[in-house]
């Protein structure tokens, strides 16, 4: 009995003082992690409107929906940027995405996947947005813009109301989306999160371009 | 100062990791697909691998033999938050790359395998420098295997282009892939000893892969507080 007591007791005592630790650091931490991820999200937001369009999201006019975040960027009281922050299920949990809308014509003009859990290698083909380095070549993107991805860039041009599916593209059916192979589940988490930013946008259009 | 001197380097080579002790299998198959990914991976865990150590070796007198592995885990799994929570304040970039790949420390053996076969016999000193040599050792080895399947799959090393117009050869980002490149890391170490061996006149044994080798669960509670 008195044994068992003394193992609850160093146990408990090992937990407790680990917790005391985490929530010290988590405390700490904190305004540093947020501001962080305030700052990445500006940066992103910029990166989903075409390159030099110079535009400030205003965080008073953001638009809150189920699932569907949109922010809105103003110049002289007109609406110059719409981006979409949405998210959808991939293989390794969700992946957040932007969706960039032309106000003007309401065509998608870039997608980009902000945050995921997807197989580095093999899921990452249908959402990251890397250059390819090599030692031979200096780097030719300019500021503003962002490395291609085949994948993702299917969707830039598109309509921003209509909703889309994975599949074999044919020249008379702009709603099917051509997948990754081996990445059939990414694919399919990034389509999900276009999907909804275009429900919404098609519910929501007046007043969304208000 | 010659045994701290060893303990630090025996895990970097005589006992690395994971091409002779053959800990932690799983994070060298799946995260040995690119040079860069193994480099964060090793040296996050080597960072995990000295904190844990070193706490470990400092309370191993006041926890009871009995509930020592879970004290274990509760100390490994504190400090592999914490590195997540430091790296997403202050390296955003770093975190970006290796984010997913943290949280896989928890289940890494050699850091539950370290504390139990050294950190909880040995004192804080000689503990952290095993941390620190084992963690590198498993670092150096994660990179030399993923340093090959990276060039092997498309020609690259740490994402730069090294030979322009390499075949993409999927099949080593795989993790079939990776059993292979490590079956060969595998067998030129055996050669190596085999060729040793020989040359002391010796005939080379493989190491036997059953407990029999491995001293971290034979002894019994009472004897690992003495």
């Amino acid at each position: 009995m008195k044994d068992i007591l003394r193992l609850m007791v160093s146990l408990g005592l090992v937990c407790a003082i680990g917790c005391a630790a985490l929530v010290f650091v988590n405390e700490r931490t904190k305004a540093p992690r947020e501001a962080v991820e305030q700052a990445v999200l500006n940066d992103n937001l910029k990166l989903a409107v075409p390159a030099g369009l110079d535009c400030e999201f205003d965080a008073a006019r953001r638009l809150d929906y189920d699932k569907v975040t949109f922010h809105r960027a103003y110049r002289d009281g007109r609406l110059v940027a719409l981006v979409a922050q949405t998210r959808g299920h991939g293989f390794g949990g969700r992946i957040y995405s932007l969706v960039g809308l032309d106000p003007a014509s309401g065509a998608i003009t870039r997608v980009l996947v902000t945050g995921h859990a997807e197989t580095p290698g093999l899921g990452t083909q249908a959402t990251d947005r890397k250059e390819q380095k090599s030692l031979w070549k200096a780097s030719e993107l300019q500021p503003g813009e962002v490395p291609p991805n085949a994948f993702l860039d299917r969707f830039t041009g598109k309509s921003g109301e209509a909703s889309y599916v994975l599949g074999k593209p044919e020249p008379d059916k702009p709603g099917i989306i051509e997948g990754v192979s081996g990445a059939t589940y990414s694919s399919k988490g990034v389509l999900q999160g276009v999907n909804r930013a275009c429900k919404v946008f098609r519910e929501h259009r007046a007043e969304l371009l208000n | 100062m010659k045994s701290y001197l060893k303990e630090f380097v025996k895990g970097l080579w005589q006992e690395n990791p994971v091409l002779v002790l053959m800990l932690g299998m799983c994070p060298t198959l799946a995260v040995s697909s690119s040079a860069k990914n193994a480099l964060g991976m090793g040296l996050a865990t080597t960072a995990v691998l000295a904190g844990s150590n070193v706490v470990i070796s400092l309370i191993r007198k006041l926890i009871p033999g009995k509930v020592r592995i879970p004290c274990y885990i509760v100390v490994i799994a504190v400090f592999v938050t914490i590195v997540q929570l430091l790296m997403a304040a202050y390296a955003p970039e770093l975190n970006r790359t290796l984010g997913i790949f943290i949280p896989l420390i928890v289940v890494n053996c050699i850091v539950l395998g370290r504390a139990e076969a050294f950190a909880s016999k040995h004192g804080p000193v000689l503990s952290l420098l095993d941390g620190i040599g084992m963690g590198l050792g498993f670092t150096v080895a994660l990179m030399a295997l993923g340093g090959v399947r990276e060039f092997l799959s498309g020609g690259t090393l740490f994402e730069y282009v090294v030979v322009p117009g390499w075949p993409s050869f999927m099949l080593f980002k795989f993790p079939a892939g990776a059993f292979i490149v490590l079956a060969f890391f595998l067998a030129a170490m055996n050669y190596r000893k085999m060729r040793q061996a020989l040359r002391e006149g010796r005939i080379y044994e493989p190491p036997e892969l059953d407990c029999s080798r491995c001293h971290i669960c034979s002894h019994d509670d009472d004897e690992h507080h003495k």
